[in-house]
């Protein structure tokens, strides 16, 4: 490790290499938290589960025989060798449903995350490196947007846009961008009073290059914990969006969509509404579990 | 007080100007011209019949104009008329908003008295069996969504307990008492999630307090077990505990919307669904902003709460 990553007095004392010594610190820091992470069970649990989820989402076609729109010759067939979870009231296969549904809730899940992570980090750092009017401005932007419950003004723009996955993405995207905008905020306000940014600023090292090499490795830790417990609130979201008939649109399956199709059936077929359920909580404490073990292996206090 | 007070109000004002901002946007979002949503496809943008509708909704002014009409109208308690059934929207919000509100407050209720002993309990056993119990139910309460936990009771109790009524009208005018009985069940899938939040912050609020020497001191002078816990105890451990109050209230009114739908209550969540269905756009922008902002006069009336529980506060503000 000590070759690999040269701390500053490792550094042969050289003219040229002292301009990157604020660079090297930075990445050395950046490498100490990354070794820091101390496993531990909750995110080894969690972590597996989630791959898990992940693994089943994406080898959803090789792995059932059925189509998800196939309608086979019995509807409403309870558990059984051929069809493992039964089949829905047209005679669809209830696993089957669960698994590409899984595609969807996934894919809108994490790609809405991704989308309020990179857009939420860069106006936290803009915002709390310039601080003055445009913080300002920007945080009063962010107070309104936070002001709407979540789930309401999901389902008020999800309803407007239209709804399909890249409209939930977006708009989930843009409910979820003020919690990293808040996180990457407060970290680069501490970040930026420390010596290696003045040193950098010294050097003439431009504010974008600051912001991009010098604070973000920095005020990383937090935000990958953030996301983490986002990915499960934009689970829970899209859940209930499609419960509303407001996600991806049926006949395309969603876990959401199943359990409220289920509910005309339930007395005749309680597995329909059973396993899309199930399917969600083992999914969204997947990511908690990470979420908090992330949070335990990061945190520079433990 | 009341300079802190005022401070407060005066601070949520452009937060509420940008939530009524917000609000009249999301109808512009729509693709398209929305008097061909409306009329349907085939009356002809440029007709007479479009141009009518374009004047009744004040289409035909600039944008600011549009927004400021219905701001004042807003203001006043005219939301304009339902664009699917005529009838002006201001009076259907106030007579679908009691059961949203009773359902809250009845949630808020079961969460607080479900999550504050949970988390006492939790973290005066810290580390053995009762803590961890509580939290893996706990865990299990924040990754399952109301809406499942609402469809999987009304299907245990259809099968296991068939007299009990899940799904019914609610007439909290005419019949108060048979309407609270409806929405208990359904308050008590509501709070559900909220408890799970209030309780993961009084364990957090709790293990720091009781790890104050002041608690041994209470303990040392002969107070009882108890009553250390909770005179001296929760009562220091209850800010974060308020904090968390505030943030599940504004999920539970959100939530609320599709706990209606699950057990088919006359709310505003269920109004605010069926305007979204039959694409009643004023409908819409009136229920967003009418829930948005009683949640922000929630959240004031928290941080005001503070000032009450808090000398500190009063000191320094």
């Amino acid at each position: 490790m000590v070759d690999a990553h040269p701390t500053v007095i490792d550094v042969p004392d050289q003219s040229g290499v002292q301009l990157n010594r604020p660079t090297i610190a930075d990445e050395s820091d950046l490498v100490s938290w990354r070794f820091r992470l101390r496993l531990n069970l909750p995110l080894l649990i969690g972590a597996a589960v989630v791959l898990l989820s992940i693994g089943l989402a994406l080898t959803a076609p090789w792995l059932t025989s059925h189509d998800p729109l196939e309608i086979a010759d019995a509807s409403l067939s309870p558990p059984s060798s051929q069809y493992l979870l039964g089949t829905d009231q047209l005679g669809r296969d209830v696993l089957t449903r669960i698994l590409y549904a899984a595609r969807s809730s996934l894919a809108a899940a994490c790609l809405s995350a991704a989308l309020a992570f990179a857009s939420g980090t860069m106006i936290g750092l803009l915002a709390g490196y310039s601080s003055g009017l445009l913080d300002a401005c920007l945080m009063r932007v962010l107070d309104v947007l936070q002001a709407f419950p979540a789930l309401l003004l999901a389902i008020a723009l999800v309803a407007a846009l239209g709804p399909n996955l890249p409209n939930l993405v977006l708009t989930m995207g843009l409910l979820f961008m003020p919690r990293f905008a808040r996180v990457a905020r407060a970290s680069t306000l501490s970040v930026r009073e420390r010596d290696y940014i003045a040193a950098a600023i010294g050097l003439g090292v431009s504010r974008a290059r600051i912001l991009y090499r010098h604070v973000l490795p920095n005020i990383a830790a937090p935000l990958i914990v953030e996301a983490s417990l986002t990915v499960t609130i934009a689970i829970l979201t899209e859940a209930s969006l499609s419960f509303l008939g407001l996600g991806v649109q049926p006949p395309d399956p969603t876990w959401g969509g199943m359990i409220a199709e289920s509910t005309s059936v339930m007395a005749l077929a309680p597995w329909l509404a059973l396993s899309p359920g199930f399917a969600i909580v083992f999914v969204v404490i997947g990511f908690t579990l990470m979420g908090d073990g992330l949070r335990d292996a990061l945190d520079p206090r433990g | 007080m009341l300079r802190y007070a005022a401070g407060r109000i005066v601070f949520t004002v452009p937060v509420l100007f940008g939530v009524s901002l917000m609000s009249f946007a999301i109808i512009h979002l729509i693709p398209g011209d929305i008097v061909s949503v409306l009329a349907g496809p085939t009356v002809a943008l440029d007709s007479e019949a479009a141009q009518n509708i374009r004047r009744a909704l004040h289409l035909d002014r600039p944008l600011p104009v549009q927004y400021g009409i219905w701001l004042i109208g807003a203001l006043q308690g005219d939301f304009g008329n339902s664009l699917v059934m005529g009838l002006p929207v201001g009076p259907q919000i106030a007579s679908h908003l009691p059961v949203t509100l009773v359902l809250t407050a009845l949630s808020l209720i079961f969460a607080i008295m479900i999550g504050l002993p949970g988390g006492v309990v939790a973290a005066t056993t810290r580390g053995r069996w009762p803590d961890l119990a509580i939290r893996g139910v706990a865990l299990l309460g924040l990754s399952t969504p109301p809406f499942f936990v609402g469809v999987a009771t009304v299907l245990l109790l259809s099968i296991y307990l068939p007299s009990f009524k899940t799904l019914g009208a609610v007439d909290l005018r005419h019949d108060p008492l048979g309407g609270l009985q409806t929405l208990l069940l359904p308050a008590f899938v509501l709070s559900l999630a909220s408890a799970t939040t209030i309780m993961r912050y009084t364990r957090v609020a709790m293990l720091e307090v009781l790890a104050e020497p002041y608690m041994a001191t209470a303990r040392a002078k002969g107070a009882g077990r108890l009553r250390v816990l909770i005179r001296h105890g929760l009562r220091n451990a209850l800010l974060p505990v308020v904090t968390a109050v505030g943030v599940t209230a504004a999920h539970l009114i959100a939530g609320a919307v599709v706990v209606e739908q699950v057990f088919g209550l006359p709310g505003i969540g269920q109004l605010m669904l069926n305007a979204i269905y039959h694409r009643d756009y004023t409908q819409v922008q009136a229920t967003v902003l009418v829930i948005t902002t009683l949640v922000v006069l929630i959240n004031i009336m928290i941080d005001l709460s503070y000032y009450l529980l808090d000398p500190r506060i009063q000191q320094h503000g």
